[in-house]
């Protein structure tokens, strides 16, 4: 089940540090992307197995860096996770309606995390 | 005769002229200051949808990097780091729940909340209340029940904001219930209006604390030494009962145990 590489993307230097410290405990293989421009850059250089995103972003921001990958076709299979401090009532539809495969809300459960990861990269 | 009547008329009209031009320019006045209140209660709710945002993003930090700790990911911990570790994640909890009080409360007072409202089945979603509490319930010793015999089915009303609030009284009632107690829910229908009561054997409310409580931040001083409590919950579901057009207001006595109670008319606002 592990082993998957997952593009990470995280303006935030510390939970930058957290989902890749747990992941990589977790066992699989990290790239980091710390702005939206440089996470479309590494989606189509790298193809990981799936991206953990966070939505407010120095450039372009999460929802649009996510059509952008949607709108590519070597990227559009990439499985896309929001991990985001934006987390009122309604953001959960509203993240899923535009095509994230899953959400999760800041400040996140480590052990979902490690699940929701493993659900959509095996 | 005539022309001192016709002056004193004239007169008269002056002054009315007078008084309405006074009234005009008071409401201008007055519509002016409501505009400006509410433009600064905007901006206040605004900032404070704002900071919760902010407050998430070290959050995260604080509570992933505490549970990779106690997770035990980069290696083992002796009890006492464990206890703090524990404590760590309780406060931030804590916190975490105040964050979201503070800004649903930010958002019904800016008039954001709109409510979502379809009929739905009361019975239903007091028993999903007593199931999510049962836990904890019985972890106190305390016994909860739910009575809606004959009672009403069928409301109008945001299942999810009515749902907040029962859960609320739920577990206000089971928190401030020592072991062997017991909170009752009950639902009538009263004069057209469905009447929800949880009534607990805590160790009641005095009648000065009867309408504070219900403001932010003002705890009674057995809430206050709760200490897991936000001081947010009972203001938060008043506004919600209010946006329905319902009523909430306790009926308690010192050591006679609380029964909250309220109200909702079967057309919301």
């Amino acid at each position: 089940m592990t082993g998957g590489r997952i593009l990470l993307v995280e303006d935030n230097e510390k939970n930058m540090k957290l989902v890749r410290d747990v992941l990589r405990a977790a066992g699989y293989n990290t790239l980091e992307a710390w702005t939206g421009r440089q996470a479309l850059e590494l989606a189509l250089g790298e193809t990981p197995d799936l991206v953990v995103m966070d939505v407010r972003l120095p450039d372009i921001d999460g929802l649009a860096a996510l059509s952008r990958l949607r709108a590519d076709e070597r990227t559009a299979a990439i499985p896309v996770l929001a991990l985001t401090a934006q987390a009122m009532a309604g953001d959960r539809e509203r993240f899923l309606t535009a095509g994230f495969d899953g959400y999760l809300p800041k400040p996140v459960d480590i052990a979902a995390l490690v699940d929701a990861v493993g659900e959509h990269c095996r | 005769m005539a022309a001192q009547l016709r002056e004193s008329y004239a007169g008269l009209e002056r002054k009315v002229e007078e008084r309405t031009r006074e009234l005009a320019k008071a409401l201008r006045e007055l519509d002016e200051k409501s505009r400006e209140l509410e433009t600064a209660s905007r901006h206040k709710s605004q900032f404070l949808a704002n900071m919760s945002h902010e407050l998430r993003t070290p959050l995260n930090a604080i509570i992933g990097f505490t549970q990779v700790l106690a997770e035990r990911l980069y290696g083992d911990v002796n009890e006492k780091q464990e206890e703090y570790l524990e404590d760590i994640l309780s406060s931030a909890d804590h916190l975490l729940a105040l964050i979201n009080d503070v800004l649903d409360l930010s958002k019904v007072e800016a008039g954001e909340v709109e409510l979502v409202v379809a009929p739905f089945s009361l019975r239903e979603t007091l028993e999903r209340g007593v199931v999510m509490i049962r836990e904890r319930a019985s972890h106190d010793g305390v016994l909860v029940s739910l009575s809606t015999n004959g009672g009403p089915d069928l409301v109008s009303g945001d299942e999810r904001r009515i749902s907040q609030v029962i859960f609320n009284l739920l577990s206000n009632a089971v928190k401030f219930t020592p072991a062997g107690g017991t909170v009752d829910v009950n639902a009538t229908r009263r004069d057209g209006d469905v009447v929800v009561s949880v009534t607990d054997t805590g160790p009641g409310i005095a009648a000065a604390d009867h309408g504070r409580i219900f403001e932010e931040f003002k705890q009674t001083e057995s809430g206050a030494e709760q200490r897991d409590g936000t001081g947010l919950g009972l203001a938060l579901s008043k506004r919600l009962i209010e946006l329905h057009g319902g009523r909430i207001w306790v009926e308690s006595e010192l050591g006679k145990g609380s029964t909250f109670v309220f109200t909702l008319t079967s057309e919301p606002r």
